[in-house]
C-alpha cells in the first residue's frame, strides 16, 4: 500500500475485527459446528435426518434415504401423469420466496418505469421514499398489514362502503407474499430506476439514428442495461424472503412456516441441534445463492464514460394526456400502489387512535406508558420495550459507527483490502438474524469454556452486539461512496503541508464525509431499533424486551382484547422513530445503493 | 442558395427548451459531399443544431431537408442520417464488430459473411480489435469504431457532434486527417461540430460561426480568416487584434485612444467621424528593433513607404515561444497588440510595428464592411 496509514486505523481494523469473530464469525461458526457433530465427533447424521424427513424436504427426502428408489420413483410419478408434488418444508420457503419475488418484480417494474422516465411533482419524494422498507422493521409491516388486511381492516371497511367483501386475508399465503412485495418492490423500483437513469441516450439515438425503431433502441439498448439491476434486485429480493421471519411469524403462523419460522420454533422448544442444522442448510443455501452472483456481477461491463441520460417526459401535459391509454394505466398502477404501501402504514396510525367501534381514543398509548399495565409473570411491559429499545439504539451506534467506518476506509484503499472488506460487508446479509441469535445464544449467552474459565455475554451486551453487526453494513455502505469521492488530491495536498495520513482523516476526509456518517448513524439506528430476529431469542426474559418484540407478543396475545390497539400504538411509535431516521438519512445525504 | 439535390438544408429553424431559445430562426444550406462544421463556444446552439438535423430535437419552427426531401417530421431512423457523439455512445455489450454492423439489419443491406463490416473496420484500420469489447479499445480505437458504425448503412448525411474533444491533442490532429480523407473518398456530406477553431479551419470546405443560437457568419475558411464579418467573429476565429475608433476627418485613418490612429485600408469607404472597430491579425505585423524613432509612438511612414508599409511604436510587455516563432504581446499607447514573428531571437524593449494598410479588416460601422460573409 502506497499510503503508510497511521496506528490509529489498524488498530480499528484490529478492533473491528476482534468484534466481529467474537460476535458474528464464532457463534455462527459454532451453528455450523453443531450441525455436523453428533456426540462430540464429526458426523453427517443431523444434516441426513434433516434432509431425509419428508417433512423438511417432502418427495425430495429419498433423494438421502434411498437413493436408488429416485428412478424408479420419479418413473412411477410420470406415469401418474405428473402430480403435484410436495418438497416438504424447504420446497414451501423456496416456493413462497420465489412468488414474492415474482409479485415484488411485478409490482416494482412499472414504479421504475414511472420514476425514470416521467417527471410530476413529488418525483424526486418518492424515488427517496423506495429507501424506507430498508428502515422499516418488518414486524412494523406486519401489524401494518393486519390492520390494513386484516377482518376488520381499513380494506374491509372500503369493501364494504362498495358493498363488498369481507375478504379473509389473515394467515394466507396472499398476505405473507403482499407484505414481502411491500417490502421488496421498493428494491426492485430503486435498482432499476437507478440503472434506467444511467442509460446513455447518446446510445440509445445512436441506435434510432441507425434504424432502430424506438421498440428495437429499447430492446437492444435499454433493457441489456436494465437486466442486471433487475436481476440483482431479483436475487436479493430472493434471498431476503427466502429467509423472511417475522412477516411470515406474524402473518402466517405456523401453518404457512418457512424454515426460518421453523428454526425460531426449534430453538423454544430447545431443540437447538435440529435448528442449528436448519440454520445450517439455509445460510449454506443464501450464501450460495449470493456468491454465485456476485461472480457473475463481477464479469458484466459498466459502461465507461460521461453519459447524457435520458430525458424525462411530463407525467400531465395538458387534459388530453389525461385520457391517453398509457397515463390510464400508470394512474391505476399509482391506486393499486397508494393501497399496497400507504394503506397499512396508514391503517396503523388510524387503529391506534380509534376504538373498534370506531371511536377516537388514546387509550393505548396511555397504555405504552403504564409501567405495570400487567403484572403477569412473562408479559412484556410496554414502557420498559420503549426505553429498551432506545438504549439499544444508542448502544449500536456507539459499536457500529467506528466498525462501519473502519471497514469504508479499508474499502476505500483498493486491493485486497477493499475486496476483503466487501466480503465482511457481504456476510451478515446473508445470515438470517435467526441464524445470528442461535449462534450467539450457544456460544456466548450459554457461554464459552477459554483456559479454565466460562466466558458469557449476555442480556443487554448481547443484543447490541447483535444490533451492530447487523447494522455495520449500512454505515459502511452509507460512508464508502462519501469517501471514495473524496478527492485524493486534497488528502496530498494535506499531507504535502505537514500532515500525517491519521490528521488528514480528521481534518480532511471526515469533515467531508460527516453528512454521509449521519445517515449512516441513522441507519444503524433504524435498524437497532426494528431489529426482531435475534432480539426476540436473545431477550430472554421480560427486561430486555424491545418494542418489536412487544409487538410480536402483542399481536399475538388476544388477552389484550380482540383489536390489535396496542400494537397499533407501539407500531407507530416504531413507525415516528423510524421515519425520522428515514428523513435524516434522506436530508442528510445518504446514498445507499 | 436554393435547395441542392443533396446536403442538408435547415430554413428558419428554431428550437426552443421552455423560455430559452437553442436556435433562432437558423437557415442553412450544405452542398452535396460538402464537410460542412458548425463551430462556436459551448452553449452555442452548434450540437442543437446538428440534433434536429439528426431528428433527436424537435424544432418549434422551421423546416430541415435532407437530400432534398422534406425530413421535419421524420424519426431519426428514418432519415438516412450517421452520427458520432463526442463520448462514442458505443454498445458496451457488444463487440466492435456487433457495434458497426448493428444499424446494417435495418437497412436492407445485403450482408454475406459480414462483408460490409469488414470493409469498414478496413476503412477505419481496426480490423485486428473487431471482436473486443469497447472498454478494451483505446479512446482513438472507440472513435473510430463509432465512426464505422456510423458509416456501414450507407447513410446520406455524417453527422459529427465533437467526435474528437476526448482525445489528446497529437491524435485528434491524426483522426481529422483520417476523418477527412474518408470522408472525400466516400463523397458524404458531413456536418462536424467543434468548439475548437483552429480544427474548424483545418478540416472543412466550409465553416459556419454559430453563436447564441444564431449564425455569425458562413463562408470558406479562407473567407473567415480573412475576412472576419463581425467582432465575434475576428475574436473567436484565430489569434487577432482589434481596435475600436473614429473615423478621422480624412476619413483615411481611424484614431484610436484620441491621437494613435491606425491607417484604413485603401477600398474602405469610410464616413469622417462615425465609429469603426478594425482588425489586424498578429501574423500581418512585423516587429523591427525600432528604439527611439518614432517616440510619440504615432509615427508615420518612414522606412517602407514605398511599400505602403506603416510603423507604430510600441513597448514589448511579455514573448511567448512557439518553435516556429515567437509571439510578442506588446503595448501601443494604451492598447495591447499581439504580433507573431518569425524572427531567430526575442524582440525586446521598445520596437516598431509594421504593416501594410491593406492588412487591416474593417469589422463595422462608419465603414462599408469589406467581409462578404461568404454565400449568405
Amino acid at each position: 500500500m502506497a499510503r503508510r496509514d497511521g496506528w490509529a486505523l489498524w488498530a480499528g481494523v484490529v478492533a473491528t475485527l476482534a468484534t466481529l469473530v467474537v460476535v458474528f464469525y464464532y457463534p455462527v461458526a459454532s451453528v455450523f459446528a453443531d450441525s455436523i457433530t453428533a456426540g462430540g465427533r464429526l458426523s453427517l447424521a443431523p444434516f441426513l435426518s434433516v434432509l431425509g424427513d419428508p417433512f423438511y424436504t417432502g418427495a425430495a427426502h429419498t433423494l438421502v434415504t434411498d437413493p436408488a428408489a429416485v428412478p424408479s420413483g420419479i418413473a412411477q410419478w410420470l406415469a401418474a401423469g405428473a402430480p403435484a408434488v410436495e418438497f416438504g418444508l424447504f420446497g414451501f420457503t423456496t416456493y413462497q420466496a420465489l412468488l414474492s419475488t415474482l409479485v415484488s418484480v411485478l409490482v416494482g417494474l412499472p414504479g421504475a418505469y414511472v420514476l425514470a422516465r416521467f417527471e410530476f411533482p413529488g418525483r424526486r419524494f418518492l424515488r427517496s421514499v423506495t429507501i424506507l422498507p430498508f428502515v422499516l422493521p418488518s414486524i412494523l409491516v406486519a401489524v401494518g398489514f393486519l390492520a390494513m388486511f386484516g377482518r376488520t381492516g381499513l380494506f374491509n371497511d372500503l369493501l364494504a362502503v362498495v358493498g363488498l367483501g369481507p375478504v379473509e386475508l389473515t394467515f394466507t399465503l396472499e398476505i405473507v407474499v403482499l407484505a414481502h412485495a411491500f417490502y421488496n418492490a421498493p428494491l426492485v423500483t430503486r435498482l432499476v430506476t437507478a440503472a434506467w437513469e444511467s442509460v446513455d441516450a447518446d446510445r440509445v439515438e445512436t441506435a434510432r439514428t441507425l434504424g432502430a425503431s424506438p421498440l428495437r433502441a429499447f430492446q437492444d439498448v435499454t433493457l441489456p442495461q436494465l437486466l442486471p439491476a433487475l436481476a440483482t434486485a431479483a436475487v436479493l429480493t430472493f434471498v431476503f424472503t427466502f429467509m423472511s421471519f417475522p412477516i411470515v411469524l406474524a402473518l402466517g403462523g405456523l401453518e404457512l412456516a418457512t424454515v426460518e419460522v421453523w428454526l425460531f420454533a426449534r430453538v423454544q422448544s430447545l431443540d437447538l441441534t435440529e435448528a442449528a442444522t436448519l440454520g445450517a442448510i439455509e445460510t449454506a443455501l443464501s450464501l450460495g445463492l449470493l456468491y454465485v452472483y456476485l461472480r457473475y456481477e463481477a464479469r458484466r461491463t459498466e459502461p465507461g464514460g460521461t453519459s447524457r441520460g435520458l430525458s424525462r417526459r411530463p407525467l400531465v401535459d395538458g387534459v388530453r394526456s389525461l385520457v391517453d391509454p398509457l397515463r390510464l394505466a400508470i394512474f391505476a398502477y399509482g391506486a393499486v400502489a397508494l393501497v399496497l404501501f400507504a394503506g397499512p402504514l396508514l391503517s396503523l396510525v388510524i387503529e391506534s387512535v380509534t376504538t373498534p367501534a370506531g371511536q377516537p381514543t388514546l387509550d393505548y398509548y396511555a397504555f405504552l406508558l403504564a409501567r405495570q399495565a400487567s403484572t403477569a409473570a412473562g408479559t412484556v411491559r410496554p414502557f420498559p420495550a420503549v426505553v429498551n429499545s432506545l438504549l439499544f439504539g444508542v448502544g449500536t451506534l456507539l459499536v457500529a459507527i467506528p466498525m462501519g467506518v473502519v471497514v469504508a476506509v479499508v474499502a476505500t484503499r483498493g486491493g485486497r483490502g477493499s475486496r476483503a472488506a466487501e466480503a465482511l460487508l457481504t456476510a451478515p446479509l446473508a445470515v438470517s438474524g435467526i441464524v445470528l441469535g442461535l449462534g450467539m445464544l450457544q456460544a456466548l449467552v450459554f457461554g464459552t469454556t477459554l483456559f479454565g474459565y466460562r466466558l458469557t455475554v449476555t442480556g443487554p451486551v448481547a443484543i447490541v452486539a447483535a444490533h451492530a453487526v447487523a447494522a455495520y453494513p449500512f454505515v459502511s455502505r452509507t460512508v464508502t461512496p462519501a469517501l471514495r469521492s473524496v478527492d485524493d488530491r486534497l488528502g496530498e495536498a494535506a499531507r504535502s503541508l505537514g500532515a500525517d495520513r491519521t490528521t488528514v482523516l480528521k481534518d480532511v476526509e471526515l469533515p467531508l464525509v460527516a453528512p454521509a456518517l449521519v445517515a449512516g448513524a441513522a441507519f444503524a439506528f433504524a435498524i437497532s431499533v426494528g431489529e426482531f430476529d435475534s432480539t426476540v431469542l436473545l431477550s430472554a426474559g421480560v427486561d430486555t424486551a424491545t418494542m418489536p418484540v412487544a409487538l410480536e407478543r402483542y399481536v399475538g396475545d388476544r388477552s389484550l382484547g380482540p383489536n390489535l390497539g396496542p400494537a397499533t400504538a407501539m407500531g407507530t411509535v416504531l413507525l415516528a422513530v423510524t421515519t425520522v431516521s428515514f428523513v435524516l438519512i434522506d436530508r442528510v445525504g445518504g446514498r445507499w445503493e | 442558395m436554393t435547395d441542392s439535390d443533396g446536403g442538408v438544408d435547415v430554413d428558419g429553424l428554431t428550437v426552443r427548451f421552455g423560455d430559452v431559445a437553442a436556435l433562432a430562426d437558423v437557415s442553412l444550406s450544405t452542398d452535396d459531399g460538402e464537410f460542412f462544421t458548425l463551430v462556436g463556444p459551448s452553449g452555442c446552439g452548434k450540437t442543437t443544431l446538428l440534433r434536429t438535423v439528426a431528428g433527436l430535437e424537435t424544432p418549434t419552427a422551421g423546416r430541415v431537408r435532407i437530400d432534398g426531401r422534406d425530413a421535419t417530421d421524420e424519426p431519426p431512423e428514418q432519415r438516412g442520417v450517421g452520427v458520432v457523439f463526442q463520448n462514442y455512445a458505443l454498445f458496451p455489450h457488444m463487440t466492435a464488430r456487433e457495434n458497426v454492423a448493428y444499424g446494417l439489419q435495418f437497412h436492407d443491406l445485403p450482408e454475406p459473411d459480414g462483408e460490409r463490416v469488414a470493409e469498414l473496420l478496413d476503412l477505419v484500420d481496426l480490423a485486428g480489435v473487431a471482436d473486443r469489447e469497447p472498454d478494451q479499445l483505446s479512446g482513438g480505437q472507440q472513435q473510430r469504431i463509432a465512426l464505422a458504425r456510423a458509416l456501414a448503412p450507407k447513410p446520406d448525411v455524417l453527422l459529427l457532434d465533437e467526435p474528437l474533444s476526448a482525445l489528446d491533442a497529437s491524435l485528434r490532429k491524426r483522426l481529422r486527417v483520417q476523418i477527412r480523407s474518408i470522408q472525400r473518398d466516400l463523397d458524404i456530406t458531413t456536418i462536424y461540430v467543434t468548439h475548437d477553431q483552429a480544427e474548424a479551419l483545418a478540416i472543412s470546405d466550409r465553416l459556419a460561426v454559430v453563436r447564441d443560437g444564431r449564425i455569425e457568419q458562413v463562408g470558406t475558411p479562407e473567407q473567415v480568416y480573412r475576412e472576419p464579418g463581425t467582432r465575434f467573429v475576428a475574436e473567436f476565429v484565430g489569434d487577432n487584434n482589434v481596435f475600436d475608433g473614429v473615423v478621422t476627418e480624412a476619413g483615411d485613418r481611424i484614431a484610436v485612444d484620441g491621437t494613435a490612429t491606425l491607417p484604413l485600408p485603401g477600398e474602405a469607404d469610410a464616413t469622417a467621424g462615425a465609429s469603426a472597430t478594425v482588425s489586424v491579425r498578429p501574423e500581418a505585423i512585423s516587429v523591427h528593433d525600432g528604439d527611439g524613432q518614432h517616440p510619440d509612438g504615432n509615427g508615420s511612414t518612414v522606412g517602407g513607404r514605398e511599400a505602403g508599409t506603416v510603423t507604430r511604436s510600441a513597448a514589448v510587455e511579455t514573448v511567448e515561444y512557439l518553435g516556429d516563432a515567437y509571439r510578442v504581446h506588446c503595448r501601443w499607447n494604451d492598447q495591447p497588440v499581439t504580433v507573431k514573428t518569425d524572427s531567430t531571437s526575442p524582440p525586446e524593449g521598445t520596437v516598431s510595428l509594421g504593416f501594410h494598410p491593406d492588412a487591416v479588416h474593417v469589422l463595422s460601422n462608419g465603414a462599408r464592411a469589406t467581409a462578404t460573409g461568404g454565400d449568405r
